[in-house]
């Protein structure tokens, strides 16, 4: 992914309600991943079961290791298992990196929330934040942090849209207008549709951040990586451009 | 680095506490259940009658027979060894003026005594480590452990919470929680008696927070809970300081049934 050696893998969460489609852009995302030489692994946060960790080692079962994808109990407080104690997924990262010491990329699934889940910037470098259309064209409006904050806005189930009269084209406006030009993408996930932009951005990303820790460790006030594995402070990358379907 | 919060003032010891004992410190803790879903899940634990007797049951008949005396022998080892580097320090300074001794051997002497207070730790985590039958509670323990090490050493990276989190990484040491709030105590420089006081409310409230998430009580309930549990957390402290590290008896099979059922449960919500 990189000429240049990381200091750990880039870490990705992904957040967004119930049903939404995040386990299933992960499982659309990691196989073309694999497919690009990258090495991944997968933190699911189930709310009450591990639903989503069965399923995404069902569907990934043949291409990614067991010990690749774990689930974490979040005690249901999914909002806090990301944001103000992410002990858990923290922990099990320490371990799944320490198991793993070649990975790449993780991808950190969130429990289903209610459009205001922001990750701590202590546990994921760049965030991704999936909402549906059936859940209607106004959802872009009410303006929850996660969706606002995220560095990319996935609308998924776009293929719904005429059968419950959502207006993609607001969706899109509004998304811009509350997001200040952060980059959304359109996507059918079960069809598969609209996921290399989804690819095209998480490139991008990881470069940016790669680069980032890079040229800290030529600084001496912020060349160390902390004793859990973080590189401080959090580096922000650029958001690129704004995909259309 | 211990040295320099070895004795805060009253005020501050408070505060820190206060912080350490918090709900809110980021350790984890509040995905443990101590086996309290498999118990309403199992259909054992229907109302919030029972609750009391239970807290007082993994306070009494487990947590002060074991976590909590492992806590206060960390707590104890890591005292003695700031008190000796103290004391190390100080004769270092009489040697550099000329006093007689042999400093060079007395330091040795005390690197010796330093790493046996660390090897007393290692040891008295693997013993608890030991004493606990499910594995879901031997990793609840141990993550939430680390997680408290880490967070702690970023606050104040006191000689012992350091060489602990070494003793971890290098596989040594299991990392269990308690052992690592009775030297997160120390580093901050909270006595032996209030820093297990503070774990052992906190083993209350995240007890009934657990049981108000799945149902079990309201809000108000909990609280009176809590209030109700003050004196058993005062005899679990009185129990567990009459305990030795090395002679762990924790016992209650239902709550040990429930750990291990729990790791086959098919619906969790919690890690323990």
């Amino acid at each position: 992914m990189n000429a240049v050696p990381a200091p750990r893998a880039f870490r990705v969460g992904i957040g967004g309600p119930v049903g939404s489609g995040k386990t299933l852009l992960i499982e659309r995302l990691v196989p073309r991943l694999l497919d690009a030489g990258r090495r991944v692994a997968v933190v699911t946060n189930d709310i009450l079961t591990r639903e989503d960790e069965q399923h995404v080692r069902a569907a990934l079962g043949g291409l990614l290791e067991s010990t690749r994808i774990v689930g974490v109990e979040t005690g249901t407080c999914p909002h806090t298992a990301v944001r103000e104690d992410p002990s858990m997924n923290l922990a099990v990262l320490a371990e799944l990196e320490a198991r793993h010491p070649d990975t790449d990329l993780v991808f950190l699934e969130s429990g289903g929330d209610n459009l205001t889940l922001t990750f701590s910037p202590e546990l994921v470098d760049h965030t991704i934040y999936v909402i549906d259309v059936a859940g209607g064209d106004k959802v872009p409006r009410k303006r929850g942090q996660g969706l606002i904050q995220s560095d990319l806005l996935v609308v998924n189930k776009v293929d719904l849209a005429p059968y419950v009269g959502a207006d993609l084209e607001v969706m899109r406006r509004d998304a811009d207008l509350v997001r200040r030009g952060r980059a959304t993408v359109f996507t059918n996930c079960r069809a598969e549709e609209g996921i290399e932009p989804v690819i095209a951005h998480l490139e991008a990303a990881r470069r940016a951040w790669v680069a980032g820790v890079t040229a800290r460790r030529g600084t001496d006030h912020l060349a160390n990586v902390s004793e859990d594995g973080h590189v401080q402070p959090h580096v922000h990358t650029p958001p690129p451009h704004v995909h259309r379907p | 680095m211990a040295a320099l919060v070895a004795q805060p003032s009253g005020d501050l010891a408070l505060l820190r506490l206060l912080q350490l004992g918090d709900s809110g410190f980021p350790s984890g803790a509040y995905t443990l259940s101590h086996g309290l879903e498999t118990l309403v899940a199992d259909g054992l634990l229907r109302g919030g009658d029972a609750l009391p007797g239970l807290i007082k049951v993994h306070l009494l008949a487990r947590f002060a027979r074991s976590d909590l005396v492992s806590l206060l022998a960390a707590h104890d080892a890591a005292h003695d060894a700031a008190h000796l580097a103290d004391a190390a320090h100080f004769a270092g300074s009489d040697a550099a003026h000329g006093a007689a001794r042999d400093a060079a051997h007395d330091a040795a002497r005390d690197a010796r005594h330093l790493a046996d207070a660390d090897r007393r730790i290692t040891s008295m985590d693997r013993r608890l480590t030991a004493s606990k039958l499910a594995a879901d509670e031997r990793l609840g323990s141990e993550r939430v452990g680390r997680r408290l090490a880490v967070e702690v050493s970023r606050l104040i990276p006191a000689d012992r919470i350091v060489a602990f989190l070494a003793a971890v990484e290098a596989g040594d040491a299991p990392g269990n929680a308690a052992v690592a709030f009775g030297l997160a105590g120390e580093a901050l420089g909270i006595d032996r008696r209030r820093t297990a006081l503070a774990a052992a409310s906190a083993q209350v409230m995240g007890l009934v927070a657990a049981a108000v998430r799945l149902g079990l009580i309201g809000h108000g309930a909990g609280q009176q809970c809590i209030a109700g549990a003050a004196r058993v957390i005062v005899a679990a402290v009185d129990l567990a300081s009459s305990r030795d590290w090395r002679d762990l008896r924790p016992s209650a099979p239902q709550f040990d049934i429930a750990l291990a059922r729990h790791e086959r449960a098919p619906a969790r919500s919690f890690v323990s």
